[in-house]
């Protein structure tokens, strides 16, 4: 339950911050013409690199949950049975809500 | 041939295919299950839920309207590169949990969640009219798009009434008959298409026109006033608040949307998160698009488009050369982008007709009754869009943009049935109430906006502090505190 509690804050965190740097007053600091990087102006380059961040920040997320976990688990039984019944295998988040009812 | 005729007759090909395909996803379903119609059996894979989500951001809106962004509005447009990002993240949190409680439940709609945690009937009527009427805002974009691209493509000879038609009746056909599988499985055919040609054309234009990336922002730079690529400057198209405020309706409001809501219902846990883990390329497949736009700047006359939102199919016919079978390639694609959107939208509006108004006002309906009024709806919502799209004048993204300040006032409800034990119903329907018509008021009746924040906005702040006031005030009984509870920890 904590871990899944503690994973989910940080999700949060990384969502809010994520989403700071996108508007003002932090985008304030992107929001110039130049330097031009690959050809964008600073204004564009500063969102696509923060996207490219946030794209792999969010597959560590996924596979620190998931980690050493086959995708045959979830493919093989129906989602709303596997949602009902999850294995009790490394899943932090599930075992943690279970745990919790 | 003229290049119209062939175009006409590719952009049938294409649409013939997409109809068949539509139905095809139905067959040996169940017609008359209200769980296949709405949420598949609960039963979508990861690779057609990548698609339905990555269809709704690719529409009508980011083929279109995107690329008139850009060439109108310069930096003003990179919102739709923050939007599409953020968006899905805060479904990473929630998704895994609606998915889980509508299990338990048997939850179809938004309207069920609210329903059984505000235990109010009230609530669900108020969530369901809300979001049939932005629906039908939203819808009118969509179709207001494949009404464009069949006009320009075909050298106006396929009027806008009839192009929007053609596109849209074909859609009404398959949502009605095969629900979300017929939604999902087309928009796995169209988002390929639209990828496809969004990033050949621009690969194209930006090296035809201009020699490369750098080169055309030079161009743009020297045909443009100096601040067309920042925000917030005097010369800008939009103000930094304006540009924060948008961001951050959209982001919050994208999940509300029910039709993107429901999706939690129809796969699991670990395909969601993995939805999500997806998203952000998703964005970045936008960037192509909005070069599109970029790449217009000093080529296509300003006055030479009735709206900025027909840049990219003028560019087809006048910087392509004069193939038919081109022109009729990108109306497929750029079909495509407003129709796997349009049918995922039709098919929300009808759910939450049929399920979240006419349900609680009329209970002990049968199943088949209820599918009926939710086939009944699709053909009613499209005509009322469709109406919108004919004769309403607004450009595709301030119809996005007003859709969503109406969305986003679900949001205190929403979060608050899955986080807060203490929110009571009348915090959750008198917040909604005030939330909606604040933005209303400073969206449609009031001459400025306080410092030029988006009316959703304003309209949220007002919603959250009447929610949480009203719900500390008159605290839930001690029953209603321990159902609420039972959200918070599922």
């Amino acid at each position: 339950m904590a871990h899944s509690g503690r994973l989910t804050g940080a999700f949060v965190c990384f969502t809010v911050a994520i989403t700071l740097v996108m508007i003002f007053p932090i985008y304030g600091f992107g929001n110039q013409v130049e330097p031009y990087v690959l050809g964008m102006p600073f204004s564009m380059f500063w969102v696509v690199f923060w996207i490219t961040v946030e794209f792999f920040a969010v597959i560590a997320f996924f596979l620190h949950e998931y980690g050493g976990e086959t995708s045959a688990n979830d493919e093989l039984g129906s989602p709303s049975t596997s949602t009902k019944a999850p294995p009790a295998a490394n899943r932090s988040a599930r075992s943690g809500s279970l745990a919790g009812e | 041939m003229d290049a119209w005729v062939i175009a006409i007759i590719a952009m049938t090909v294409y649409l013939v295919f997409a109809f068949a395909l539509g139905l095809l996803a139905g067959r040996g379903r169940s017609f008359f299950s209200v769980s296949e119609y709405a949420v598949a059996d609960r039963g979508l894979g990861l690779f057609v839920m990548w698609f339905l989500m990555g269809g709704t951001i690719f529409s009508a809106f980011a083929f279109l309207g995107g690329p008139g962004w850009a060439y109108s509005k310069g930096a003003a447009a990179f919102y739709i590169l923050a939007y599409a990002a953020l968006g899905l993240l805060p479904w990473y949190v929630i998704g895994p949990k609606v998915a889980r409680l509508g299990a338990q439940h048997n939850y179809f709609t938004m309207g069920d969640l609210l329903a059984d945690r505000y235990r109010s009937r009230a609530l669900v009527v108020i969530v369901g009219i809300v979001s049939v009427l932005a629906f039908i805002q939203y819808l009118t974009l969509q179709i207001k798009g494949m009404a464009y691209v069949f006009n320009v493509l075909t050298e106006g000879h396929i009027p806008i009434w009839l192009g929007a038609l053609l596109a849209y009746g074909i859609v009404v056909v398959y949502v009605i008959t095969s629900g979300v599988r017929g939604a999902a499985w087309s928009d796995v055919l169209q988002a390929i298409l639209m990828l496809v040609v969004a990033w050949g054309l621009s690969v194209y234009l930006v090296s035809h026109l201009h020699g490369g990336i750098g080169a055309m922002f030079e161009s743009v730079a020297r045909e443009r006033p100096q601040d067309f690529l920042v925000i917030g400057h005097p010369g800008s198209a939009m103000s930094a608040a304006a540009y924060s405020s948008a961001i951050l309706v959209s982001m919050v409001g994208f999940m509300m949307w029910p039709h993107l809501f429901t999706k939690s219902y129809t796969t699991s846990e670990r395909r969601i998160k993995l939805t999500v883990v997806a998203y952000p390329l998703f964005a970045l497949f936008l960037v192509p698009v909005l070069f599109i736009g970029f790449a217009a700047i000093g080529v296509v006359p300003p006055d030479a488009l009735d709206s900025p939102d027909q840049v990219l199919p003028y560019l087809i016919t006048h910087e392509l050369g004069g193939s038919g079978l081109i022109y009729g390639l990108i109306g497929a694609g750029a079909l495509a982008a407003a129709m796997s959107s349009a049918d995922a939208i039709t098919h929300g509006a009808s759910v939450s007709a049929g399920r979240d108004v006419v349900a609680p006002l009329k209970p002990n309906l049968t199943d088949r009754t209820q599918l009926l009024i939710m086939r009944v709806a699709v053909v009613l919502v499209g005509a009322a869009a469709y109406y919108l799209a004919i004769f309403g004048a607004q450009g595709l993204i301030q119809l996005l943009l007003g859709a969503y300040g109406a969305i986003v006032q679900f949001a205190p409800s929403v979060y608050g049935a899955l986080f807060w034990r203490r929110g009571t119903r009348a915090g959750a329907i008198c917040g909604l109430l005030v939330g909606v018509g604040v933005n209303f008021y400073f969206q449609l009746i009031a001459d400025g906006k306080p410092f030029d924040l988006h009316a959703g906005l304003l309209g949220l702040v007002a919603n959250i502090v009447v929610f949480v006031a009203l719900s500390l005030l008159v605290p839930p009984s001690d029953e209603d505190a321990a159902h609420g509870d039972r959200f918070v920890k599922s």
